[in-house]
């Protein structure tokens, strides 16, 4: 009866780690964006043009560049991603996590906004 | 002694629940429902008003923090202000052009402006980071 109620105990635990945990982990894969995938430093950030309708619009970019043009051509890119300005306007934290080497290495990076 | 393990399991419990509401709070990408609300109900509406900003010649978008989830519009009258939910968001993806057809032409800002729309300056909030 001793064991059978730890037993017990522990199948509740472990329900209720479940029930908390694992969805938040299987719902959102970039973790509430605090681990943000490897961001692409050749694209912008836009609002996009709204067809005739009840609210018709034009479209909107966030930064003058890079903006969108062939691949054969020049282009420009954002170097450093953490620096963006829209970055600093709240407080927030993101690990930028990518594989460097062959060997399974991987790069950590952490940043903090505040 | 199952009264103790039970109380344990209960305590361990509460601990989970604590740790899991405050990892909740301290994320970046903002509550998960509220974001998708605001996405779905954002999706068709245009960032602008019917004016621009002469300045500009076109309507300008002021960027606020993602965090944001009204706007404060101000006019002569009655009513003399209207808080606003801010559904716009600049995101990743390239949408494609940035003039779709159908799109009405615009009034310049009047020489006695009545409403702060007509300034043609409107705000969207920032993308949550690199998505």
């Amino acid at each position: 009866m001793q064991i059978h109620s730890r037993v017990m105990a522990g199948v509740v635990c472990l329900a209720i780690f479940c029930l908390v945990e694992l969805p938040a982990a299987d719902a959102n894969p970039i973790n509430g964006g605090v681990e943000a995938p490897t961001p692409d430093v050749f694209s912008n950030y836009y609002y996009p043009a709204i067809p005739a309708g009840a609210y018709p619009g034009v479209g909107a970019q966030l930064y003058v560049s890079p903006r969108p043009v062939p691949a054969r051509v020049g282009h420009t890119w954002i170097t450093y991603p953490p620096f963006m300005p829209h970055e600093y306007l709240y407080q927030h934290r993101r690990r930028y996590i990518r594989c460097s080497g062959a060997m399974g290495m991987r790069n950590d990076t952490r940043a903090y906004w505040w | 002694m199952q009264m103790n393990w039970l109380v344990l399991c209960g305590r361990i419990a509460a601990v989970m629940l604590l740790t899991a509401m405050a990892a909740q709070l301290a994320e970046a990408g903002g509550h998960h429902a509220t974001e998708k609300r605001y996405f779905l109900r954002g999706r068709n509406k245009s960032w602008h008003s019917g004016w621009y900003n002469p300045a500009a010649g076109r309507p300008v978008p002021l960027v606020v923090p993602p965090t944001s989830e009204f706007v404060s519009e101000y006019s002569w009258g009655v009513p003399s202000s209207r808080v606003m939910p801010l559904y716009q968001q600049f995101r990743k993806p390239y949408p494609g052009a940035g003039y779709a057809p159908g799109s009405r032409p615009f009034m310049p800002t009047p020489d006695q402006p009545s409403d702060t729309v007509q300034f043609g300056i409107h705000a969207i909030r920032g993308p949550w980071g690199s998505y």
